[in-house]
């Protein structure tokens, strides 16, 4: 177990910095939340004119508006985005930096097999996302408590909240994979961050790939907070192939890790 | 010299990856745009102007006509604009605290020469690599325009807005360099100017949704250099430019003051 507690400690400050971002971003957005109530019930007269196919067309969602659900999906997707570039963070490092930090012969020469250690580090940052998504959904149940006017249905809520934990899932997975393939990661950063979001705009400007079928491209389309309102449940199809993926990914980050030549 | 071009080779890679991204954002952002226009451009404007604000907001079309093409290209400049100052940012903060991170200060610090010429080496070859992008993403945008919109007639709207994503580089990169002059821990500067790019955007956002939060326009850049004004003056904001360039240059002659006087990390 050194392995896992080594990581924790390693870790412990990422964590509370991570946790505060996270914390930060959502209850600003929160903050907010009253002006813009204030302003659909205004906005509901004005949209209730215009015809249906029209509407459709832009793609707008509005029964969401109205709720704190439907600004809480908005807020979630910026949160997915931070959260991505932690999950992927600790997944990639995790592996990478006793190459990058040249502890590696140090660490490899120990009467541990690799896949002991990998297991050790990957249950590691396990853990570390899972305080991270407690603290979050503590925080939002406690924002929502604080700037929704009327009352709000806590189970659709955290819900939602817990996309972000399954959204880090995928890339703490796909991180792993980076971390366990790519012979030598100087910066984790410039990997996770472009990977991230690229991922995210092929989520939001999909063009030719704005398609269902293509949907499972790309983990931000996973969760669709206008499904999780209307069915009260996850599209179960885009789970598993979430939890599909996450397996795939560790079971070859073992394998070729297993093989690996490291580089000392 | 040597170290010059030292630096160009050790970027290089990260460069080609980001300018692969601007280009795989370039294929894909525009196709909404013809949704938006084959869909009675007209009506939809109306209906998008009729929207609260925060929800224009929300939508990133707030002040923005995308019925227009170049309105909607407003919506895509804010990302080019988050993609370029985090790639400057990284790039500011990276080329001078690797040697500390990746142990390599020892080794480069015993040469014979300065800290002040190794710092402008540095200085310039990140320079050479912010303008690359800054081409790559100019010339990109220009034919993705172009290409949409079947004629060149937007050209000189749209370089008049690429001026924009060139301070947002100068101004993150030169912040980036500051906090790697100053701190000694490799990590920190990286760290630090990630948080400001991040933090400034999700302000600017939270600015326009709230009319509260108004005076935080002052301190975001994302603001300083927004869309809607580019596209209604013409030109970016004068003042604020003059603003960024010489907080840039005040944050380099720190970085420059403070890298040579600082203890350096060595393995």
């Amino acid at each position: 177990m050194n392995f896992f507690w080594q990581e924790l400690k390693y870790y412990r400050r990422s964590v509370v910095v991570w946790s505060l971002v996270l914390a930060i971003i959502l209850l600003l957005f929160l903050s907010v939340y009253q002006s813009l109530s204030s302003q659909i019930d205004t906005f509901r007269e004005i949209i209730s004119r215009y015809p249906r196919a029209l509407l459709a067309a832009i793609n707008l969602r509005f029964e969401m508006f109205y709720s704190i659900y439907g600004y809480f999906g908005y807020i979630l997707t910026f949160v997915w985005v931070a959260g991505a570039i932690q999950a992927m963070n600790y997944g990639t490092s995790v592996v990478s930096k006793e190459v990058s930090g040249k502890t590696a012969d140090f660490l490899l020469s120990k009467p541990i097999s690799r896949n002991r250690m990998l297991s050790e580090k990957f249950a590691a940052v396990f853990v570390l996302l899972l305080i991270t998504n407690i603290i979050f959904i503590a925080v939002a149940l406690l924002g929502a408590k604080l700037f929704s006017s009327g009352g709000f249905d806590v189970k659709i809520y955290i819900l939602l909240a817990v996309t972000l934990f399954f959204i880090q899932l995928f890339f703490v997975a796909l991180g792993f994979l980076f971390g366990s393939v790519l012979p030598k990661i100087k910066t984790v950063i410039s990997i996770t961050l472009p990977t991230v979001f690229v991922l995210f705009i092929i989520a939001s400007f999909g063009g030719i790939l704005d398609k269902p079928q293509f949907y499972y491209l790309t983990p931000f389309k996973y969760f669709d907070s206008l499904y999780l309102y209307q069915h009260g449940t996850y599209q179960y199809k885009y789970l598993w192939v979430l939890f599909g993926f996450v397996i795939i990914c560790l079971i070859t980050s073992y394998i070729i890790y297993n093989r690996k030549d490291i580089n000392l | 010299m040597q170290m010059f071009i030292h630096e160009l080779k050790s970027n290089y890679k990260s460069l080609l990856g980001w300018s692969a991204a601007i280009v795989f954002f370039q294929l894909s952002g525009y196709s909404k745009f013809e949704g938006f226009q084959s869909a009675q451009s007209g009506a939809i404007n109306n209906i998008t102007n009729s929207f609260p604000k925060s929800l224009q907001v929300i939508f990133g079309m707030y002040n923005l006509n995308i019925a227009t093409l170049i309105g909607y290209f407003g919506i895509l400049y804010l990302y080019f604009a988050l993609l370029a100052s985090i790639y400057s940012g990284l790039l500011g903060a990276g080329i001078v605290s690797k040697e500390e991170r990746d142990k390599t200060s020892e080794f480069l610090l015993t040469r014979p020469v300065s800290r002040n010429s190794i710092l402008s080496a540095k200085l310039l070859a990140g320079l050479v690599n912010i303008f690359i992008l800054f081409l790559v993403i100019s010339l990109s945008s220009v034919i993705g325009v172009a290409l949409v919109n079947h004629n060149f007639a937007l050209t000189s709207q749209v370089i008049g807005m690429m001026w924009g994503i060139l301070l947002f580089q100068i101004f993150f990169f030169s912040l980036g360099l500051l906090f790697a002059g100053i701190f000694q821990n490799p990590k920190l500067p990286t760290a630090i100017v990630t948080i400001m790019i991040v933090g400034t955007y999700f302000l600017f956002v939270l600015a326009d949704i709230s009319s509260q939060l108004n005076w935080v326009r002052f301190i975001t850049p994302f603001k300083w250099f927004a869309a809607p004004a580019i596209i209604q003056n013409g030109h970016i904001s004068y003042t604020y430019s003059v603003i960024t360039i010489i907080v840039s240059v005040l944050a380099v002659v720190v970085s420059y003051v403070a890298y040579s006087r600082r203890d350096i990390t060595v393995a």
